[in-house]
């Protein structure tokens, strides 16, 4: 449990002229779920898709077991090993449920596309549907089964758990939890605080670009000024 | 109207329309994966024309053309994307369509220095030569051969963007290009590839078209303006939108130079107009694109 796996060192990220992420590092170890929580706006988002390249940042490093990422393209860092399950889902609505999942098979991963049908029974009735015809919880859990298709080393989750009803939040806080148990490495970006500190090992708190608290999942819920100002709960 | 006339008519408009979807699937299908607009694919049309002259003037049979003339012109084009297209990929379509507008220019200047400016001609094998009765028309057999080769092409690329994985690559980064990167496709691969294929078919559309309409300097010009109507009118990105844009404006260019001779273009503005009133971003896009703007 003691090696580093994505490593995020002291990076700086603008969208445009903002400077969104002002100085951000922490790590996470194999086998390790990392929560990344802040309020709207704090550049979760945008620390995510700083890992993938997809707003590369301007200056600092992201390593990924041991290899810098820096100068590689998104394509290639999801190659390396790194899934990325987005706050849209981002469902092809132009493919089947079924084009959706095999478009992004690599590797020999636990997860084929007819274990995912066999532990989704919802998408394997639809699996020759439109990706644009399913419901936000089907599209979750659609999103994570593409993830894990992919042979992923670690997965980064963007608010899996927004704007779904309780039963479904239950049903992918249990997938997360199963996929913690067989050793897969997370980072998790919930909003959803008790969820969060349910699911995580450690928590880095983002407040305005910075990392403004990291520790245990168990010491933030004692440390109530962090949670006022940076998480308002 | 005479109905012998009609159906002569219905059939050119097809064989038209067949021409118009040889450039316009390419065209679409590169706009929706990379927001490129190419209008220098209209110099591959053209340019795989004159290939098609050199080779028969060289002994070279029809069929030999169309094997060759194609694959190279495609090859050229990949090339040029790549040695000087691709600079303005990032720079809006402003700067692409300056851009692809001077290589039209300088295609035609080149090809003038070569080839001198009196158009030229390919004729066609000796078993599509005369006509042929159709329901009693007597109707050019090559004319008919361009029907059956648009719509066996149709067939081909329906069965590849919908049924391969290479289509369904296409489909996803038409879709939602960053979303295909994080699922580890290398998005600029496949665009590459469909750059060469919408190459491909646009020179195949050149050959095709040199016995009817001849090989002249321009020849591009013309046909790239009704090509860009195409796509506007079926729709950004998807092989049903181009197939449905140049039925419409084939059929529209054919009967609007019979109905209306002083104002050929009348009725292809007219089938514009009304696609834009009531489905502004075309009739038949890539979801993408079917939110206007
Ligand atoms: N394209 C952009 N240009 C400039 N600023 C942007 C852009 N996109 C987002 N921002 C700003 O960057 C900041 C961080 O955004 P980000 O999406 O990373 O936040 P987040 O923590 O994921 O928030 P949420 O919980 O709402 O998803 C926000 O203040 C946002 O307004
Ligand atoms: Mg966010």
């Amino acid at each position: 449990m003691s090696d580093v796996l994505l490593k995020v060192e002291d990076i700086q990220t603008y969208l445009g002229d903002s400077h969104i992420i002002q100085g951000v590092s922490f790590e996470a170890r194999a086998g390790e779920v990392v929560a990344l929580l802040g309020r709207n706006g704090a550049g979760k988002t945008t620390t995510l898709r700083s890992i993938m390249r997809m707003a590369p940042p301007r200056s600092g490093a992201v390593t990924f077991d041991g290899r810098d990422l820096r100068g590689l393209r998104t394509y290639e860092v999801a190659r390396a090993g790194v899934a990325f399950v987005q706050e849209t889902r981002a469902i092809f609505p132009s493919l089947s449920v079924e084009e959706n999942l095999r478009i992004a098979v690599r590797g020999k991963s636990d997860w084929s596309v007819e274990r995912v049908f066999d532990d989704f029974p919802h998408l394997a009735a639809r699996r020759r549907n439109g990706g644009a015809q399913l419901s936000g919880g089907e599209q979750q859990m659609l999103a994570i089964a593409r993830a894990l298709v992919a042979s992923p080393r670690m997965i980064l989750l963007d608010e899996p758990s927004e704007g779904l009803a309780p039963i479904i939040v239950e049903q992918i806080a249990a997938l997360l939890l199963k996929l913690k148990a067989a050793g897969m490495t997370m980072l998790l970006v919930e909003q959803n605080f008790a969820l969060a500190t349910e699911i995580a090992d450690r928590a880095v708190v983002l407040g305005k670009g910075r990392v403004r608290w990291t520790g245990a999942c168990e010491d933030l819920k004692g440390a109530d000024d962090v949670r006022r100002t940076w998480l308002g709960v | 109207m005479d109905p012998n006339f009609l159906l002569e008519q219905v059939l050119n408009s097809l064989q038209f329309s067949m021409l118009l979807f040889l450039l316009a699937i390419g065209l679409s299908v590169v706009f929706g994966l990379m927001d490129y607009l190419n209008l220098a694919h209209g110099t591959v049309y053209m340019l795989a024309a004159y290939l098609a002259f050199s080779v028969t003037q060289a002994g070279g049979s029809f069929w030999m053309a169309l094997l060759l003339a194609p694959i190279a012109a495609s090859a050229i084009g990949l090339l040029l994307y790549y040695a000087l297209l691709k600079r303005v990929e990032q720079q809006g379509h402003l700067a692409q369509v300056l851009l692809t507008v001077g290589v039209i220019y300088m295609g035609t200047d080149l090809l003038r220095i070569v080839y001198g400016d009196l158009p030229k001609g390919v004729s066609v094998p000796a078993f599509l030569e005369g006509a042929t009765n159709v329901l009693g028309v007597a109707y050019p057999k090559y004319r008919l051969f361009i029907i059956a080769l648009g719509l066996a092409l149709m067939g081909v690329l329906y069965v590849l963007l919908e049924r391969t994985r290479l289509g369904a690559l296409v489909r996803a980064g038409v879709d939602d290009r960053d979303t295909a990167e994080t699922l580890g496709i290398d998005i600029a691969k496949v665009f590459a590839l469909v750059f060469a294929i919408g190459a491909y078919l646009a020179g195949l559309g050149g050959v095709v078209a040199a016995p009817v309409f001849g090989v002249y300097p321009g020849m591009d010009v013309s046909v790239i303006i009704l090509v860009l109507i195409v796509v506007v009118v079926g729709g950004l990105g998807s092989l049903g939108g181009a197939i449905l844009g140049s039925l419409l404006i084939g059929f529209a260019d054919t009967f609007g130079k019979i109905l209306l001779p002083q104002f050929a273009m009348m009725m292809i503005y007219l089938v514009m107009a009304l696609a834009l009133i009531f489905r502004p971003s075309g009739l038949l896009p890539a979801r993408r694109f079917s939110q206007a703007g």
